[in-house]
């Protein structure tokens, strides 16, 4: 009788192991990436369900970089994320979420693309501005997002204290110069999109510092005719980077998935895709190709002027750091 | 609204800039540059208060979302994170009845009112995917050897269900033993008031763990589960009573619920059991009726039983429901080995293995066209004089039937006073008020062969019952 039961119980898992069905991954990621992914989804749900033979839906949620961050550290059940920068993902991986040693799991450090911030302005440039001292000049309405909460927002802010560091190697100048940009400051929005926003839909200031995939993407279709892209003498190279949420998508089976997902950006289709959608491409054939869409400006690194993220952070935006004597001056 | 406020302000504003320029005359160019200037940089400060309003207003949206929220209803209180990944739930059940028998001249039971079962249920979310059910016990449960109520407090269940899928749960603590039809069935969503003669051979409540799901959305359910082990119609005392595990399964087809034949979809059918090695006095039980009379113990002259090896039940099972009929049916064969110990001289020793079988068949029809099924009945009209609405209706009836294994008599139980068979009829009318509340009047009668002449039982039993029912 018990020899039956138990065959019983064996039939039954089996049974229940052998059910299958479509698999839905959540993909986390920062503003202005909403366009990007929309075409990428797409293309790669096609894709998969041709080579895996399994259907795939893939659902995206977009808003600041470290705000993303925070909310699947809070239990948002990302199956990947494509942040704004590679701090906040270790933020998360610093909780086990994300195996150490994500960043070597994809080429180029996991990016599978790159950008740059550039200056947005008015049509005709009224105000004149073509560097980033300009910005800090009186009278001039400067729109960022906050860098608490906006990956964008510290590319921006580094980008500006780079451009002084690198002509001056003086941090108390650095300092001085994003301290008068920032008080130039309106209004903060908590993400890069929010900042278009304001600077577009809302007319507001004069200067938008913005991802260069935004500004192109504000002077091709969202603004056309009515802003034009300054690029800075020099300015930041930005890495966006990917990642799988190892411990979410084991617990959901979807590492495959993810980590395919993932790969998708770095093939040539993929990379078509990014380039379509004014990130700069890795890939060295699609580079090539559109070269001309992207303009040849001066960059630096963050490892080369700041020493890395986890230095970055710390000094400038943790809590106590120099953003946050910036804008207690302020008040 | 904002905006015309904020029109009103550039205006007011304009209204203070405006005496401040210069009077027209030499140079109109130069002014009026300097009235756009200003009203520029006024209108920039008007957008710029207006936007941070804007984004206040996102942020007091988002962080909305993020609140939790609290519900209360038909269905209790509830209380979820925003997310509803983690959700805590307060119900309760009340059930309020009366035992009278008719002729019940020798009955060892009282007419009487009691609090048959007063449940507080509490639930609990964790992280979307973790379930705890606690419900302590302070009516008259069924702890007692002879299955009759008692009034002391206790856990009921207390379990943990991890869903990793509906076809993948596992659930840990303590809970129902996944074997009796009826026995499963909801207490406040039965047909009749009392649970049937065949519950009184499955398992109730046990502890232990369990893997079960639902395959197929539903179409194929199952359970197995590794159990302490409790002897017939038995409450786990929260510990094993001795060493040995039970394996208890349960598989369970509705063969038909994806077919588009309406008057077949609502059949299930399935098998149960349960298999292990039981030892001691708790590894055993007397049997009641629906009036709670005991009519069968282990119970020799001069001599002690006690369960002293193999166990196992088996118990096919099935349900139909169409429209307003519901029909439940199940046969149990329940066997134990077991052992009597002559407590004098007078007393006689031996070892036996008893099978004693019972089934039934229990169903009801709902005179107001509700659907019927087995979590109950969810009334179209809930009572309301005021709209002339009378909730809903349903007429329930009952035969059922109970043999103890000849083989008991003399050595494990005592003939004059123990019966041989149980045999019970009974009709009832229910009325759901609304979803939470219920009344029910039940006539059971039951009648025995063997054991006329002793002190436990010696006449049939006519016992009309009565309830009201409260559960949220």
């Amino acid at each position: 009788m018990r020899g039956i039961i138990i065959k019983l119980g064996v039939l039954l898992f089996g049974v229940a192991a052998i059910v299958a069905k479509d698999i839905s991954l959540l993909n986390v990621s920062y503003d202005p990436t909403r366009e990007l992914y929309d075409e990428v989804n797409k293309l790669f749900a096609a894709e998969y369900k041709t080579k895996a033979g399994q259907g795939i839906s893939i659902k995206q949620s977009h808003g600041g970089s470290g705000k993303q961050a925070r909310s699947v550290i809070d239990g948002l059940e990302a199956d990947v994320v494509t942040l704004a920068l590679a701090y906040d993902i270790d933020a998360i991986s610093e909780r086990k979420l994300i195996d150490k040693g994500w960043q070597k799991e994809l080429p180029n450090n996991s990016c599978p693309y790159t950008s740059t911030i550039v200056l947005l302005v008015r049509k005709g440039n009224p105000k004149g501005i073509k560097d980033w001292d300009d910005l800090a000049k009186p009278g001039i309405g400067v729109v960022t997002p906050n860098p608490k909460t906006s990956g964008g927002a510290r590319w921006n802010y580094l980008a500006a204290y780079g451009f002084e560091l690198k002509r001056s190697g003086n941090e108390q100048k650095a300092q001085e110069l994003v301290g008068r940009i920032l008080a130039n400051v309106p209004v903060f929005d908590t993400g890069a999109r929010g900042a278009t926003v304001t600077f577009l839909q809302r007319n507001i200031g004069d200067v938008l510092i913005a991802w260069e995939n935004e500004a192109l993407l504000a002077v091709e279709s969202m603004a056309k005719g009515q802003v034009e892209i300054v690029y800075p003498s020099v300015t930041i190279l930005a890495e966006p980077p990917v990642a799988v949420v190892d411990r979410n998508a084991k617990r959901r089976k979807t590492e495959q998935a993810a980590t395919e997902y993932l790969k998708f950006l770095y093939t040539p289709a993929g990379q078509e895709i990014v380039a379509k959608h004014h990130f700069r491409p890795q890939e060295k054939t699609v580079a090539e190709k559109h070269k001309a869409r992207f303009a040849d400006v001066k960059t630096f690194t963050i490892d080369e002027v700041f020493g890395g993220w986890a230095k970055a952070h710390k000094a400038h935006f943790a809590d106590g750091g120099t953003f946050d004597k910036i804008q207690a001056k302020r008040r | 609204m904002k905006l015309k406020n904020g029109a009103i302000s550039v205006w007011l504003a304009l209204g203070t800039v405006l005496p401040a320029i210069p009077a027209m005359g030499a140079d109109d160019s130069a002014r009026i540059q300097e009235l756009e200037r200003r009203l520029q940089e006024l209108d920039q400060k008007y957008r710029v208060l207006e936007r941070r309003l804007e984004i206040e207003g996102e942020a007091a949206t988002e962080k909305a979302k993020t609140a939790p929220s609290m519900s209360i209803g038909a269905q209790g209180f509830s209380y979820r994170s925003a997310d509803t990944n983690f959700v805590l739930k307060i119900r309760g059940l009340l059930q309020a009845d009366s035992r009278f028998y008719i002729d019940d001249g020798g009955n060892n039971r009282n007419d009487t009112f009691l609090i048959r079962r007063a449940r507080p249920i509490i639930e609990a979310t964790l992280w979307d995917n973790i379930d705890l059910t606690l419900v302590p016990e302070f009516g008259g449960g069924s702890n007692t050897a002879d299955g009759n109520p008692t009034s002391s407090a206790s856990i009921l269940d207390a379990y943990a269900n991890i869903r990793y899928s509906p076809e993948l749960q596992l659930r840990v603590g303590k809970f129902k033993s996944p074997v009796g039809l009826e026995q499963l069935q909801s207490d406040s969503q039965a047909y009749f008031m009392e649970r049937g003669l065949p519950s009184s051979l499955t398992p109730n409540r046990d502890v232990g763990l369990m893997l079960h799901g639902e395959v197929f959305d539903g179409v194929v359910n199952y359970q197995a589960a590794v159990l302490n082990g409790v002897g017939d119609n038995r409450n786990s005392p929260n510990l094993d009573i001795d060493d040995d595990k039970d394996v208890a399964a349960r598989l369970f087809f509705h063969p038909f619920q994806k077919l588009d034949i309406e008057a077949l979809q609502g059949l299930g059918v399935g098998i149960a059991g349960t298999s292990g090695n039981h030892d001691g006095v708790q590894g055993i039980n007397s049997y009641g009726t629906e009036g709670a009379q005991t009519y069968f113990s282990y119970n020799p002259q001069n001599a002690t039983v006690r369960a002293d090896g193999t166990a196992w039940r088996l118990t096919p099972q099935a349900y139909y429901y169409w429209r307003s009929l519901g029909l439940i049916g199940e046969y149990v064969v329940s066997s134990q080995e077991v052992r009597a110990s002559a407590s004098n001289t007078n007393g006689v020793s031996g070892f036996g293995e008893l099978q004693h079988k019972a089934w039934q068949i229990v169903g009801g029809y709902v005179l107001t066209g509700e659907d019927a099924s087995f979590r109950g009945v969810n009334p179209k009209k809930p009572f309301s004089l005021a709209s002339n609405q009378w909730g809903a209706w349903e007429v329930v009836a009952r035969y059922s039937h109970l043999d103890i294994d000849d083989e008991a008599f003399p050595i494990f139980s005592n003939p004059s006073t123990s019966a041989t068979e149980a045999h019970g009829y009974g009709f009832g009318i229910n009325w759901y008020a609304n979803r939470n509340v219920r009344t029910s009047l039940n006539y059971i009668h039951t009648d025995f062969k063997g054991g006329e002449n002793g002190t436990v039982t010696r006449e049939d039993e006519n016992a009309v019952l009565t309830r009201l029912q409260l559960a949220f």
